[in-house]
């Protein structure tokens, strides 16, 4: 026989038994609608994940720290610690940085200091890693690597104050107003590290006086303004960045005027990992050389491994109805062919051969199948729809993040296409795999049941 | 008796006989006895011969017919057709045999309910991969020279117990097969159509050249054939031959 005189036959048999063969197609469309439904919404509960861990930053990126004193393996976090961290496997970029806070020495800026930043911090990179940093520049240029070239953050300049204006009003607000500009252009104005000197004799005519002594430690050319990127640094919103070279001279500078304590350590170094995978693994090797680590992981692990579980569950559920439709399928096999014994045998008795039986009922059971993957996989995505529309965000939303509800953007039911495909492919699979026991008894029944009268 | 066939038998290997059956023994165990439905059966059934197997009820008639057709296997003995032993043929092998070179008609016509009269004739063909256009070509002409033109798109359900054995008998010769058997195939109807059928089976028969292997327990239908074969209690009583 041609596969489509097997295939005529095998419709016309569905046909004509069609109250059964419906009722067996609808099983399979509630199991396949189950499956896709619960796979759906695990890819949606990923997918939210996902967004909310992009969220959150680097997943690549393990800080290090150098570990408390209290830790007994504890190393120093300098040069040749930072090297043994270079050679580790699976790394990307290691970037160390070193950080300074200006306490009580401030930014001044203008004509008689009139403009002053009273809190900032200063980063010091290795000249050799300032492109591993990755810093985008806004507006300027990079460094060049000339004496006492820095980057300034990309709000450094709003964070001056006009000492020329009254209190409450002496300071721009780019927060609310995003057409704010700073009231001077960072890029060409000299800014210095100074101290503010402070005589207790003045000190009442002081206050008003625009006129206060400040003593300069350190003269900045500011080249460049970084984009704000916490990913890169703190320091990029509102800070400078200088090499290093630039930094320890600086701190030493400093260290004259001020009580900051000069360190031979880094402040904190940032390890770029190649693939997610590894994060865990680096992580590991790098408390074991002594340091303090921090990364995404601690926080990802769980995660991940909570939508796993919540994966499995729901696949779990769907598989079950997926089970019970293919039980649904083999069972009206079995019963189409017990009620068509005779006609088997009329078959034989007539020469159709042994395997064109088989493929006829085969092609029976995977066509309940292929309908019933068919249909569930429109209805799935008709339930989908309507879960999506009425039913809310994603179902990661239960208090894993401190995110609220709706702000990761994910549905709660995603259906990509190869699900679809899968839905119909498994459907088809499970029909023809239902329908192989019942196929192989068709093929037993005897030629005989022809001549029963 | 069973010597002075086997020495027909010896004269007959010659003439190319069709159907050549070979001490066939059926015994049937049950629980508590055992049924000798078949005593050591020898026959031969030559080309175009139209052979009754005739009999009362019990005495083995059927059992032989389904050990010819290949769908019983014998205690013991051979049934060669053609050169082929068919009782050493496996079942799928059988199966084909069948397809290619036996027709059937059956006592309960056995159409397929699903199928039109032209679907259920061209069926036959349908098994041996013939395309749609050739085979309903030729079922429709078999159709119409068993006088239902006027019914080729019924359903059996459609149709008397004559009709639907005229579309059993299309069905048994579309594929022109060399032997057709045919057990009680006017059992369930009156003695006016059962002249009709039978007229229409030998008809169709001979034009070919066909051999039909026919039981009945009816002596008025065993006029029809050219031969009859006697059987009482599974063991050949009698073999007459009419002249052609
Ligand atoms: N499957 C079987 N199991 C046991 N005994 C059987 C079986 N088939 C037939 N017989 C026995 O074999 C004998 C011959 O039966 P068979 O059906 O060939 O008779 P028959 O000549 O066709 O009779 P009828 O005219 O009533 O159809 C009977 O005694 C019957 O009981
Ligand atoms: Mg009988």
């Amino acid at each position: 026989m041609t596969w489509r005189d097997i295939l005529g036959l095998s419709v016309r048999n569905l046909y004509r038994r069609k109250s059964r063969t419906l009722l067996t197609v609808s099983g399979v469309v509630i199991g396949c609608c189950a499956v896709v439904i619960m796979i759906s919404l695990g890819i949606g509960m990923k997918k939210s994940q996902e967004q909310m861990l992009e969220g959150m930053g680097n997943l690549m990126r393990i800080t290090v720290t150098s570990a408390p004193q209290n830790v007994a393996k504890r190393r120093l976090l300098d040069k040749k610690g930072v090297d043994k961290i270079r050679k580790l496997q699976n790394i990307k970029a290691v970037v160390p940085k070193k950080e300074m806070d200006l306490e009580e020495l401030n930014l001044i800026a203008g004509d008689q200091a009139r403009f002053q930043c009273n809190y900032t911090t200063i980063v010091g990179i290795p000249e050799k890693d300032l492109e591993a940093a990755g810093y985008e520049i806004k507006d300027g240029k990079m460094i060049s690597g000339r004496e006492n070239e820095v980057l300034a953050g990309e709000h450094l300049a709003y964070q001056f104050v006009d000492s020329r204006r009254p209190d409450g009003k002496n300071m721009v607000d780019y927060w609310s107003d995003e057409n704010a500009q700073p009231y001077f252009p960072i890029l060409q104005t000299p800014v210095e590290v100074a101290k503010k000197e402070e005589k207790a004799a003045d000190g009442i005519q002081e206050q008003n006086s625009a006129k206060a002594s400040w003593k300069g430690i350190q003269k900045l050319t500011v080249v460049g303004v970084t984009k704000q990127d916490f990913d890169k640094g703190d320091e990029t919103e509102g800070g400078i960045i200088m090499g290093m070279r630039d930094f320890d001279r600086i701190q030493k500078e400093i260290r004259k005027e001020t009580n900051i304590k000069l360190s031979r350590e880094y402040s904190r170094v940032l390890v770029d990992v190649d693939d997610i995978s590894h994060v865990d693994s680096v992580e590991k090797e790098i408390k074991r050389l002594g340091y303090q680590t921090s990364s995404m992981e601690s926080l990802r692990k769980p995660m991940e491994e909570s939508v796993k579980q919540k994966q499995m569950m729901l696949a779990g559920l769907g598989a079950v109805s997926l089970f019970v439709a293919a039980i649904g399928i083999a069972n009206t096999m079995i019963m189409s062919i017990v009620e068509r014994t005779r006609e088997i045998g009329i078959l034989k008795a007539l020469g159709c051969s042994l395997s064109d039986i088989r493929k006829e009922f085969l092609i029976e059971a995977g066509m309940i199948g292929f309908i019933g993957g068919i249909a569930g996989a429109l209805v799935s995505c008709g339930v989908s729809w309507i879960m999506n529309t009425y039913m809310g965000s994603s179902l990661t939303g239960d208090g894993l993040m401190m995110m609220e509800e709706g702000t990761s953007g994910a549905a709660l039911s995603i259906i990509p296409p190869w699900l679809i495909g899968a839905a119909v492919l498994f459907s088809v699979i499970m029909g023809v795999g239902a329908g192989f026991f019942p196929s192989n008894r068709a093929v037993q029944i005897s030629a005989l049941e022809a001549m029963k009268a | 008796m069973e010597e002075k066939i086997d020495t027909a038998q010896k004269i007959t290997v010659k003439n190319r006989a069709m159907i050549r059956i070979n001490r066939l023994r059926k015994v049937y165990k049950l629980e508590d006895e055992s049924v000798v439905a078949l005593h050591g059966v020898s026959a031969e059934i030559q080309r175009g011969e139209i052979c009754c197997i005739f009999g009362t009820s019990g005495s083995g008639k059927s059992t032989l017919l389904n050990h010819l057709a290949g769908m019983e296997k014998p205690t013991s003995g051979e049934i060669f057709m053609g050169k082929t032993d068919i009782t050493k043929l496996r079942e799928a092998d059988m199966v084909s045999f069948r397809r290619k070179h036996i027709g059937f008609i059956f006592q309960a016509y056995n159409l397929l309910p699903g199928l039109t009269a032209l679907e259920n004739v061209a069926l036959p063909m349908m098994f041996q991969g013939y395309p749609k256009k050739e085979r309903n070509k030729r079922a429709e002409d078999l159709l119409k020279r068993v006088g239902l033109e006027k019914r080729i798109h019924h359903y059996p359900s459609q149709m008397s117990g004559g009709q639907q054995q005229r579309v059993g008998i299309a069905r048994a010769f579309v594929t022109d097969p060399k032997v057709v058997f045919a057990d009680e195939p006017t059992g369930n109807l009156d003695t006016k159509t059962t002249a009709q059928i039978m007229e229409m089976i030998t008809e169709m028969a001979r034009q070919n050249n066909q051999t039909i292997v026919l039981v009945t327990h009816d002596p008025h239908m065993a006029s029809y054939a050219d031969r009859i074969i006697t059987l009482i209690d599974g063991k050949i009583v009698k073999d007459e031959q009419k002249k052609k």
